[in-house]
């Protein structure tokens, strides 16, 4: 699911299956080799389930990317929650 | 250009240990503080994955954490003999200002983490250390921060330091990265907490956002840069499957005692280059990133590594006993990726790991209130420089408490006496201009591309053992890169990935020069540092730091003392044996090339 809060579209992309990919690492192929406007939680990933940072919502459940296996032959990804920035990148709320 | 103006006492940009510590040190000293992070405030920074967010060492000498009720800590140990075992560790290439100033106030620092409801793990620790894990000391000083009424911007990168007329630091310029706004900030003092330059390193244990933008706005600014040579690696960092990658879980438990490493062939490879002491110095302490971290890279020249470049760490060795007790030692194992991690290993026997680029030991050179040569701007942690000298053994985490500290209480005092300045308009012009020109670059191709191959240059020349020849080579292909037209496919400012690919490899290309300038001055080995072409510690020639100015670097000698460096030129395994006969809790006889 792309586009930003007001506009919104579905795209399809293929990604290559191999063993221990994570939901981050797909975006990250797509963002590397299919299309570098894809925006998602990237720019400060600890990558290791720790920040918290990069929810997403994969075939209806809200997980980390960076913690979520890639299975399966087919994965829907969507913003986890309305206030979309960007594709998959949401606002959160102010630190507190 | 500006799309917000901000202004406040002092600027912390960075919210790892150093940079939350620096602001309520700031904030409890009267100033009003805004803290700028890249990524969210309690969660960020390489102060996340110390101790893979399972048990990082905080250290302290082990007299002082006796007398705080800690029972494995020695009670004989003093800041002196600690005092004396880090400069040994550093091969006499630390700033003693430093490190005094680091086994003083560390007691202070630790002993606030505790009573302000740090809980330990019950990872058995040495007579000198603590394990806390990384996210529990940010909630402390997080909690601390709040208190302390700091502001907080999150998700903002640092573009450029902003100059006064004078040339003192007067502010900064930040891009929020969601909205894509530019926000210029006006302050009395800036503290720069921005940890290291992992993102130098295509294998590297930090976050992601970790570009080395604070080291290298600060060298535009004028700030004299040190040892930047001395980068630490990692050795037992999982390198495949991909989404564990970069991960220290093996390094933690091998440092706590358990697991063993074999090569592709499953051979013990460390005697071939290393003594039983040595070898019992490389499992059993925090030596053991130097020495296996070397191993390493000669294991995979010689062709012994697996596919993805890693020997294997394997806990098969273990009793059942010995695993149970494992398990219990750290719970957190039985979770989330750990758990999965552990699954992996059960199924193969193995994890395939490696070294990676992970602390880096030189960086903004600092006076023990943190100072750098550019008044106004202040720094701690790791994006500083000197305290540790060739080699860090000691713990980082205790480093970012203690320089945090001092930096914020400093930079309020600046701040006070200062006053509120605004930027140079030209100097503030430029930054803008800088910050929007790959928007309107003319296009090329992608500058995730050209990232990339920044990276490639700075992995490649300047790793774990580095050669003139090479050096040059990777100088020239980061001076190619520069003149790779890229420019983003997407225009607009708002979360634009490529956008902040660009401006990153600005950074990462500034601090990859600086580390191959810095390491092509010293035509030696020592420490962390070892070039194949100068093999030999020369301690005649290089007690020098590789200070670096304005894309110049000058050797200028380190204050020596007692502990003395023994003069001469020895081999670079010669030295290590040495240095290891004298630290306080090891005895050390012989390494063999």
């Amino acid at each position: 699911m792309r586009g930003d809060g007001r506009r919104r579209y579905e795209a399809e992309y293929r990604v290559p299956r191999a063993p221990g990919l994570s939901v981050m690492d797909v975006l990250d192929y797509i963002y590397e080799n299919l299309d570098p406007t894809l925006a998602y939680f990237s720019h400060e990933a600890c990558r290791q389930t720790a920040c918290g940072r990069c929810l997403v919502r994969v075939n209806g459940t809200v997980c980390l990317a960076c913690g979520c296996p890639a299975e399966g032959e087919r994965l829907t990804l969507e913003p986890w929650n309305a206030n979309v920035v960007r594709d998959l990148l949401c606002r959160f709320p102010p630190a507190e | 250009m500006i799309d917000r103006e901000m202004s406040c006492g002092v600027l912390v940009v960075g919210s790892g240990g150093a940079g939350l510590r620096a602001a309520c040190a700031a904030a409890e000293a009267g100033a009003s503080v805004l803290l700028a992070t890249k990524g969210r405030v309690n969660r960020s920074g390489a102060t996340l994955l110390a101790g893979a967010n399972v048990s990082a060492d905080v250290m302290c000498d082990g007299g002082s954490l006796w007398r705080m009720g800690i029972k494995s800590a020695d009670p004989n140990d003093t800041q002196e003999r600690w005092f004396s075992d880090i400069v040994h560790e550093g091969f006499y290439l630390n700033r003693r200002e430093l490190v005094r100033q680091y086994v003083e106030q560390a007691p202070a620092r630790v002993s606030e983490l505790l009573q302000d409801g740090a809980v330990q793990t019950s990872a058995e620790e040495g007579g000198r250390q603590i394990g806390i894990p990384g996210s529990a000391i940010l909630d402390v000083l997080w909690r601390r921060v709040r208190a302390a009424g700091v502001r907080v911007l999150q998700d903002v990168t640092l573009c450029d330091l902003l100059p006064d007329g004078s040339g003192a630091a007067a502010g900064a310029l930040l891009l929020d990265i969601p909205s894509g706004e530019l926000i210029a900030v006006k302050s009395g003092a800036v503290v720069l907490a921005t940890g290291g330059m992992h993102g130098c390193y295509a294998f590297n244990s930090g976050t992601s956002g970790l570009c080395g933008e604070g080291q290298a706005a600060a060298m535009r600014l004028g700030a004299d840069m040190t040892l930047m040579e001395m980068v630490t690696f990692c050795p037992d960092v999982i390198c495949a499957p991909r989404r564990f990658r970069g991960n220290i879980l093996p390094y933690i438990l091998q440092c706590i005692g358990y697991g063993s490493l074999k090569n592709r062939l499953d051979e013990d490879f460390l005697p071939r280059y290393y003594s039983d002491s040595a070898i019992r110095l490389a499992l059993g302490s925090e030596w053991n990133k130097l020495l296996l971290s070397y191993a390493m890279f000669r294991e995979a020249q010689a062709g012994r590594c697996d596919e993805y470049g890693g020997v294997r760490y394997t806990l098969a060795g273990l009793t059942a006993a010995q695993r149970a007790e494992l398990e219990e030692t750290l719970p957190q194992l039985s979770r989330g990726i750990y758990r999965d991690i552990m699954a992996l290993h059960d199924r193969q026997g193995w994890l395939s790991v490696s070294a990676a680029g992970h602390y880096f030991d030189g960086g903004i050179a600092v006076n023990a209130d943190m100072s750098s040569s550019v008044p106004g701007l202040f720094a701690a942690g790791e994006c500083t420089g000197g305290l540790f000298g060739a080699n860090r053994v000691a713990a980082a985490t205790t480093q970012m408490l203690v320089q945090g500290a001092a930096a914020g209480g400093s930079a309020a005092k600046y701040a006070r006496d200062a006053g509120a300045r605004n930027a140079d308009p030209a100097a503030l012009e430029r930054a803008c201009a800088d910050a929007l020109a790959p928007l309107y670059a003319a296009g090329g191709g992608s500058p995730r591309k050209v990232r990339a191959k920044v990276i490639e240059a700075v992995s490649q020349s300047a790793g774990i053992v580095r050669s003139a020849q090479g050096m040059a080579e990777g100088l020239r292909l980061l001076d190619e890169t520069e003149e790779t037209a890229a420019a983003p496919q997407r225009r607009e400012r708002a979360a634009n990935r490529e956008w902040l690919d660009a401006l990153e490899t600005r950074s990462l290309r500034a601090c990859g020069r600086a580390i191959l300038l810095s390491s092509l001055a010293r035509g030696e080995s020592r420490g962390v540092f070892v070039r194949s072409d100068c093999p030999a510690t020369d301690n005649d020639r290089f007690l020098c730091e590789t200070l670096l100015h304005g894309g110049e670097v000058t050797l200028r000698p380190v204050e020596q003392g007692a502990p003395a460096a023994a003069p001469g030129k020895a081999d670079y395994f010669e030295e290590l044996e040495r240095v290891f006969a004298r630290l306080s809790y090891a005895e050390g006889d012989a390494a063999n090339g």
